[in-house]
């Protein structure tokens, strides 16, 4: 392993066994990457390909019934080696995640700006009222038009897009050194899309962030990613910069991912 | 808020109104004739005579809906009527009756919270653990048993046998702690399993997951996150509860010899004691209100959802 890799996951096996079950499924086999800092690796595969699962596991956020193994490198210390009380100080402060699903993401019953006040404050000692006033201020980077009203609203009176733009916002709150960004433009329109990347972009330049990409859209990836992972069936069928992968597929999968959005993208008015 | 607790109390008017109708009512749909009931009570022949008599006198010769009005004015005086047997106001004996009964249930409402909200938490925490089994074992025992015998049991070990606690009557402390107990058991077990359950239910959201991915300590997912979602079908749960255990304290009363509104209700209805019965009718039902008024304020205390139905709903 160089130096300069922030992330590096070795020979990652996941199984799923239900509880009270006997048989033990293998979901990700011995998937291997690396990221190098201040780098964008965008992950990408079809539904039920275990992109999420390979994400999750970097944070040790995956149900008890999964079993994971291998090795998960982060800034030299293996992650499934740290114990829980270590891991916690790591999510959300190192690599945070944006979850898939805006709108499942936060909590119905608590506030946008608790939300963001906890995150901040469960990593920094903060008062409320400053950690309030810096809520404020990542809202207004995410270009929200009244970020003080915002706070005191909760999630079910935001749309998936806005909902999606907090979540960024929490993120950016955070300054973590890595970015798990799982579908973070999925179910929005074309346009929230062209701005939730914009803003992620503008993270990738402004922070110096690395970031996983994890995405079904081959035309997702290729704006923000420098390297590409395809993972099929649990498995790595592919990696390399995305203009070779893009130019040259190797896998007739790869292929498959890159028709699919060349063809969606033809198809459009 | 305010808004909201106005509108819901301005609801009460027709649902106390409704009731204090169905009250009124319950004398005439019950078998037996009042005027008889209070002859008999008073020791003094039923004779047609005295029947009519005492019928003009109670202002039952009247037609109903002005006998009704009669009621509903002497109510907002907060005059109900003189008990049959002892001819003392009904208000001011069962009033009299229900402090301790109150207090009984509050010690007993007070003992589950204290049991079933950490054990509730623990178990679902420790879930398939040996705590989860251990406490799902007494959930099964606790709930299977009679709270009649349950009482006598308590009587026989921690009174006969050990002489800790009295085994009856009100007095000091140590007196509640038995009636209390017996009361309250049933109902701690239930409750652990249904907050262990709600908790596990909400374990699982992917909101609960994303707080942890931004590194929240897990006290706060649990007690933030979790339990003030998970609380919710659990307070439903527990103001029927509260209900139930008002209306179960006549057991508890009649085991531990307490003093309370349940026995007053029980001997008024053996008795036809009418305007007794009545009153203890009216009494209940607007403790249950009250009681849904309270929980409903909660909920909306807890879910902005429904503090905020209607306006800015997208």
């Amino acid at each position: 392993m160089s130096t300069e890799q922030l992330l590096s996951i070795k020979n990652l096996n996941i199984y799923l066994q239900e509880h009270g079950s006997d048989t033990r499924n293998q979901i990700i086999h011995n998937v291997s990457f690396d990221l190098e800092k201040g780098k964008v690796l965008g992950i990408v595969g079809g539904s039920g390909s275990g992109k999420t699962l390979t994400s999750l596991s970097v944070l040790s956020l995956l149900h008890d019934k999964f079993s994971v193994t291998g090795s998960i490198h982060f800034n030299g210390a293996d992650l499934l080696q740290l114990p829980e009380r270590k891991i916690r100080k790591i999510r959300g402060k190192e690599i945070a995640l944006i979850p898939q699903n805006p709108m499942a993401s936060f909590n119905p019953i608590i506030s946008i700006g608790e939300h963001m006040v906890e995150s901040m404050r469960s990593h920094q000692k903060l008062t409320r009222k400053i950690a309030k006033e810096l809520a404020i201020y990542y809202l207004e980077k995410m270009n929200f038009a009244d970020p003080s009203d915002l706070i005191s609203q909760y999630p079910f009176q935001l749309s998936g897009g806005m909902l999606q733009r907090v979540l960024i916002a929490i993120t950016l709150s955070l300054q973590p050194s890595l970015i798990i960004a799982d579908e973070p433009t999925t179910a929005l329109d074309k346009v929230t899309e062209d701005h939730i990347l914009h803003q992620l972009e503008i993270m990738k330049e402004e922070y110096d962030t690395s970031m996983l990409l994890v995405s079904h859209d081959f035309h997702v990836v290729s704006r923000l990613a420098d390297e590409v992972a395809v993972i099929h069936n649990g498995m790595l069928v592919e990696k390399g910069s995305i203009v070779n992968v893009f130019r040259q597929p190797n896998h007739s999968y790869t292929k498959q991912l890159i028709d699919a959005s060349i063809r969606l993208k033809r198809e459009k008015p | 808020m305010i808004p909201f607790i106005f509108k819901r109390i301005i609801n009460l008017i027709p649902i106390l109104l409704g009731t204090s109708i169905i009250t009124f009512l319950l004398i005439h749909l019950v078998p037996g004739d009042p005027a008889e009931a209070y002859l008999r009570l008073s020791q003094i022949p039923p004779t047609d005579e005295a029947a009519a008599h005492i019928r003009k006198e109670l202002g039952l010769d009247k037609p109903l809906y002005v006998q009704y009005f009669i009621w509903l004015l002497d109510a907002f005086q907060l005059d109900f009527g003189e008990s049959f047997i002892t001819g003392d106001p009904v208000f001011e004996e069962a009033i009299y009756y229900l402090w301790p009964t109150l207090q009984l249930t509050l010690a007993a409402i007070v003992l589950t919270l204290i049991i079933s909200v950490p054990v509730g938490i623990l178990s679902a925490v420790y879930k398939d653990r040996l705590f989860d089994q251990v406490s799902r074992i007494l959930a099964y025992v606790g709930a299977s048993m009679p709270s009649f015998w349950l009482g006598f049991l308590l009587i026989y070990f921690f009174s006969f046998k050990l002489g800790l606690f009295p085994s009856g009557s009100r007095g000091t402390f140590v007196h509640i702690v038995l009636p209390a107990v017996t009361m309250c058991l049933v109902y701690t077990f239930t409750f652990t399993r249904l907050l262990r359950s709600g908790i596990l239910e909400f374990m699982n959201q992917p909101y609960v997951m994303y707080a942890r991915s931004r590194g929240l300590k897990e006290r706060v997912v649990i007690g933030k996150h979790v339990l003030k979602n998970a609380s919710q079908p659990f307070i439903t749960a527990f103001s029927i509860s509260i209900g139930n255990m008002l209306a179960g304290t006549v057991i508890a009363e009649n085991v531990f010899a307490w003093p309370g509104i349940g026995r007053y209700f029980v001997s008024a209805i053996v008795n036809r004691d009418f305007p007794a019965i009545q009153f203890c009718v009216l009494l209940m039902t607007i403790i249950f209100v009250l009681i849904n008024l309270i929980v409903d304020i909660i909920y909306a205390y807890l879910d902005p959802r429904i503090r905020l139905k209607g306006d800015q709903l997208k």
